[in-house]
């Protein structure tokens, strides 16, 4: 890919991996609380009132990252862990 | 932060922070500023209604109560629910509500001589609270949607903003006058710095309020039925339980020894609410609820406390749900709603947010300073960025201030008053709107907020007028809520005319 594409392409997919990654995140970190051991009710409102704050830091972290690649290898740890946790992908 | 942060981090987050924060901000503005004067909302709508007496004397819960109880009983027999509000420190009128066979009912009672008091058809202070996160004209889910994602865009910016910027604590001491550009990145830097934690703490509050809306997943999850998230509600809100009549008639206890009750377990905090459903009926229910702003007494959490009964055997049947993540989720929603704060408190509040609006402006104006400078970026982006800085950042207060003046001229039998009020503000934002989109910039800027300068300084004149309570009154009785209205409108009157006179800067 010429330089300049790739100067103008870089920002638009790190916003659309920022949106789709923070928004997974957040979901899955809203169902995963549900397994800790405490009350239904307190996990749930755990996961909500935290919901924003993994919003927020996953697209910090996307826009921190030095690469894209390394946006998504820092990513697919806590992906996974929320992803199996909530039970949303079966893995 | 993992890797060290480097020239291109410091880029990146700079680009983020530019993005996040312009593609809102005139929403954000408008938000912020509506949500500022919402820290005021009853005082407002008590400037909106003046017909409201000036009390002065303190007001025996019991008695209020009574004059209540008489006029439901009289007025809204057979009604499915009755609201009683009771007279607190901010607020002096007894307001009832209640869902009657014909709809909704509602009136206003003087708390000592119990007669009706007539007030004005006015949305008063609740429009602007309203509007700060649900707008107005569009579907209540869609805008509240809407305020959501240009809240979290805040937080980003916000953040970003804080990694970007090196030397936060030097800046901070750093303003140069008269510079341009870098006047403008100062006076942002002044206006965000300071008020950092307040910034961060009522943008992620905010969002907290509607996280139910936002983050439904698990919630859906754990409660796939609509009654247990209704259950999961009424823990921490005090609901009246949604419950058939079964049309037997019954005596209710007396009002006055649940009054006794609730307060001995809050500590002697005063009653705010009181909530009946099916009064009159076997099946009615009573839920007394804590009026908020006792600090001392209940903390500040933004859950007060609240007790149900059965209205008629007088049984507890339950009481608020206190447990580790209620309590936390109380205490954010209590640090965004800002009710538990006495005056003082209450004027940190919006000093505060007001900083957040001059942040929001100040950010604005850098955006359109920097892009000057550089000929090669799209004209037609600049010039539209110009265009609805002058329409909101001086348009949208021009159309605040009319709503104080149509709330004193419209005629006070005219039909569906409370929303012409409201139509007029809009359609002078929209006047502004096109106004900036057709003037010279500076002519622009100029004359909107001349234009705001002018109904500023002209409303306690209009106060005065068409009211027995301008400011001579008002200082003779010593009612302090309309000297300030008449006073802050003044001084803003100076500062609006102030921006008007530098108004070549932006």
């Amino acid at each position: 890919m010429p330089a300049k594409a790739r100067f103008h392409l870089e920002p638009v997919l790190r916003t659309l991996l920022a949106i789709l990654s923070a928004f997974l995140l957040t979901r899955w970190s809203s169902i995963a609380v549900l397994r800790l051991p405490w009350a239904t009710e307190q996990a749930v409102v755990t996961g909500m009132l935290l919901g924003f704050a993994v919003f927020a830091a996953t697209v910090i972290w996307v826009f921190v990252a030095d690469s894209l690649r390394s946006a998504c290898l820092g990513l697919l740890p806590p992906a996974l862990l929320l992803a199996y946790f909530s039970r949303e992908v079966m893995l | 932060m993992i890797a060290p942060l480097g020239r291109h981090v410091r880029q990146r987050m700079a680009q983020l922070h530019r993005w996040t924060g312009l593609l809102l901000a005139w929403l954000l503005f408008a938000i912020f500023l509506t949500g500022t004067l919402s820290f005021f909302r009853q005082e407002l709508t008590l400037w909106m209604q003046p017909e409201r007496p000036f009390l002065q004397e303190t007001i025996k819960p019991e008695a209020a109560l009574e004059h209540a109880y008489q006029y439901l009983q009289q007025q809204a027999q057979g009604a499915s629910n009755w609201v009683i509000r009771l007279p607190g420190e901010r607020d002096g009128l007894i307001s009832l509500d209640w869902q009657g066979p014909e709809g909704r009912g509602e009136a206003r009672l003087h708390p000592v001589s119990g007669e009706t008091v007539h007030v004005r058809d006015t949305r008063g202070g609740d429009f602007f609270y309203r509007f700060h996160f649900q707008l107005h004209y569009l579907p209540v889910q869609f805008a509240r949607y809407l305020v959501g994602i240009a809240a979290m865009m805040m937080l980003l910016a916000l953040i970003s903003g804080v990694i970007t910027h090196k030397k936060i604590f030097q800046d901070f001491f750093t303003f140069r006058w008269g510079k341009g550009q870098r006047s403008w990145l100062d006076a942002h830097n002044g206006f965000s710095v300071l008020a950092l934690p307040f910034h961060l703490m009522i943008t992620y509050t905010g969002l907290v309020t509607l996280m139910m809306l936002y983050i439904p997943w698990g919630l859906d999850r754990a409660f796939p039925e609509p009654q247990q998230r209704q259950q999961l509600i009424s823990d921490v809100f005090a609901v009246l339980p949604a419950e058939p009549r079964v049309g037997e008639a019954a005596a209710m206890v007396p009002v006055s020894s649940l009054l006794a009750r609730a307060r001995a377990e809050w500590q002697g905090a005063d009653v705010g609410t009181v909530q009946i459903s099916n009064p009159g009926d076997v099946n009615a229910k009573m839920v007394i609820a804590a009026q908020a702003g006792q600090p001392d007494r209940l903390g500040i959490s933004g859950h007060p406390p609240f007790m149900v009964f059965d209205a008629t055997s007088g049984e507890l049947l339950r009481t608020k749900v206190s447990r580790p993540a209620y309590a936390a989720y109380g205490t954010l929603l209590g640090l965004h709603l800002g009710r538990f704060a006495d005056w003082p408190g209450r004027w940190l509040y919006a000093l505060l947010g007001a900083a957040g609006c001059g942040m929001l402006a100040t950010g604005l104006l850098l955006w359109t300073t920097k892009r000057r400078k550089k000929p090669d970026h799209s004209r037609f982006g600049l010039w539209l960025v110009e265009r609805l800085n002058l329409a909101t950042l001086a348009g949208f207060p021009v159309a605040l201030v009319t709503l104080f003046w149509l709330n004193r001229l419209l005629p006070l039998d005219m039909p569906a008053r409370a929303q012409w009020e409201i139509h007029g503000l809009f359609l002078v934002w929209l006047a502004m709107l096109l106004h900036a989109l057709v003037r010279p910039l500076n002519a622009g800027w100029r004359e909107q907020l001349g234009l705001a300068g002018l109904l500023l300084l002209c409303l306690p004149v209009l106060n005065l007028v068409t009211t027995d309570r301008g400011l001579p009154m008002s200082m003779a009785a010593g009612d302090w809520l309309f000297v300030s209205f008449d006073l802050l409108a003044l001084l803003l009157a100076g500062l609006m005319f102030r921006c008007a006179k530098k108004g070549r800067a932006a």
